[in-house]
């Protein structure tokens, strides 16, 4: 796995390095500010697996160099790491938004690098695995990516998305009184098997990004928190204070929906119906496992539609 | 916050990068005592900006590395100033300030004196 570190702070980079060396990472390149990584990354011809960008920085500081990396098409599924003291905790919200993966924490802690890398480079690989796929001989050159029914879908058009793995890297980087006031909620194409089966692959990605889009719309742009779960489900995060009637988001959702109903008409594709479970907080008695609520908002609009058939 | 621990090598690896450390530190020392002594020994006023921004810097990277080195306190009392320096606005009082910058340029002093 090839590696751009980016730190200003000679000693953090001196242990850092010591430290992925040690982990037997040492396809290892380092800047000393967002626009030598700039510079860096636009030179190298392989490119990067995976970035790790210090906080706060003179000049670009690494929520903005995080952005324009984001930027570059290449990387715009390249896992961006961020590495904070505890101090930089209220920037972690921007640095998801900017589209962070996950964060370390200063000081450097070998094990937590370990655990945290062990999984990028799982995901890197799986990524790396996918694209071999697709640019297999036996697809056809300009066909776009089809997905399985509980396939991830990257929704890197929709404002606001970002996949669940960084969703749940976002909770728990909360801490416990900021994490108490966030609420997930689930929302679900009730008729997503249906639209996949008939229409394959291809079409069912395009439609769950247009619903991901209309989500977006509906929700407020400063605070929303988009992923797609697969099978249909998407789960949103928002504050606490602003949980929504899950009858009244339905209803706005399915006007948005309904904007696309004369092309899906044109094309013969069945329009999204839509689910919205109950919102989901964070309890104090789960406060150490604070994803629970992601898995728990997804649980909620299942057990919804359960019920919803059974009183029809 | 507490020391981590570390494997041999990596150990052995912290040793060669530890005379770097020291030295920035004492850099960093003797910046902070530079403006406390602008000061000529009044707490009247507030942190101007440049002064709040320069010591949240010099705190910020000592924090970040001092407990890995094995400057634990060192990186207790610089994670203090920083944050103190961090949440400020145009209005903290040198009186507030002072005793938790001194405090940390007592903790950069006794690492120095440790291993100098």
């Amino acid at each position: 796995m090839k590696i751009l570190a980016v730190d200003d702070d000679p000693d953090f980079m001196g242990v850092f390095t010591t430290v992925l060396e040690g982990l037997g990472y040492s396809d290892l390149a380092t800047a000393s500010s967002g626009q030598e990584a700039l510079e860096l990354i636009s030179r190298s011809v392989s490119g990067f697996d995976c970035i790790i960008l210090d906080v706060q920085m003179p000049g670009m500081d690494g929520i903005e160099l995080c952005r324009q990396i984001r930027a570059n098409e290449s990387y715009k599924d390249t896992p961006i790491i961020m590495n904070t003291a505890v101090a930089d905790r209220d920037y972690i919200d921007a640095a998801f938004a900017a589209g962070a993966t996950d964060y370390l924490t200063k000081p450097v802690d070998e094990m937590e690098v370990k655990a945290r890398l062990g999984v990028i480079e799982k995901l890197v690989t799986e990524r790396l695995r996918a694209q071999i796929a697709l640019s297999h001989p036996g697809i056809e050159a300009y066909s776009g990516p089809s997905y399985g029914f509980l396939d991830g879908i990257p929704l890197k058009r929709v404002e606001g998305a970002v996949d669940l793995f960084s969703m749940g890297n976002y909770l728990k980087t909360l801490g416990l009184f900021r994490a108490l006031t966030v609420s997930a909620i689930g929302i679900r194409v009730v008729n997503a098997r249906s639209i996949h089966d008939l229409e394959g692959g291809h079409v069912f990605g395009e439609v769950m990004i247009d619903v991901a889009t209309c989500i977006s719309d509906c929700l407020k742009p400063s605070h929303r928190m988009i992923a797609y779960a697969g099978g249909g489900i998407f789960v949103c995060l928002m504050p606490r204070s602003e949980i929504c009637d899950p009858e009244g988001l339905a209803d706005r959702l399915r006007e948005y929906i309904l904007e696309f109903e004369e092309v899906y008409g044109e094309l013969g594709i069945q329009l999204p119906t839509i689910s919205v479970g109950v919102p989901i907080t964070v309890r104090a008695a789960q406060i150490n496992s604070p994803t629970r609520i992601i898995d728990e908002a997804i649980a909620a609009v299942k057990a919804r539609d359960v019920y919803a058939a059974s009183m029809a | 916050m507490s020391a981590p621990m570390h494997s041999e090598k990596l150990r052995e690896g912290l040793q060669a990068l530890r005379d770097g450390f020291l030295e920035r530190v004492t850099a960093r020392c003797l910046a902070i005592e530079g403006i406390l002594a602008e000061l000529d020994g009044s707490d009247e006023g507030h942190v101007a900006e440049a002064d709040r921004e320069a010591i949240q810097q010099h705190a910020h990277k000592t924090a970040g590395v001092a407990a890995t080195f094995g400057f634990s306190v060192l990186g207790e009392k610089a994670l203090a100033v920083e944050q103190l320096m961090t949440r400020a606005d145009g209005t903290l009082p040198w009186s507030v300030a002072r005793p938790e910058i001194e405090a940390l340029l007592d903790e950069m002093e006794d690492a120095l004196d440790e291993f100098s």
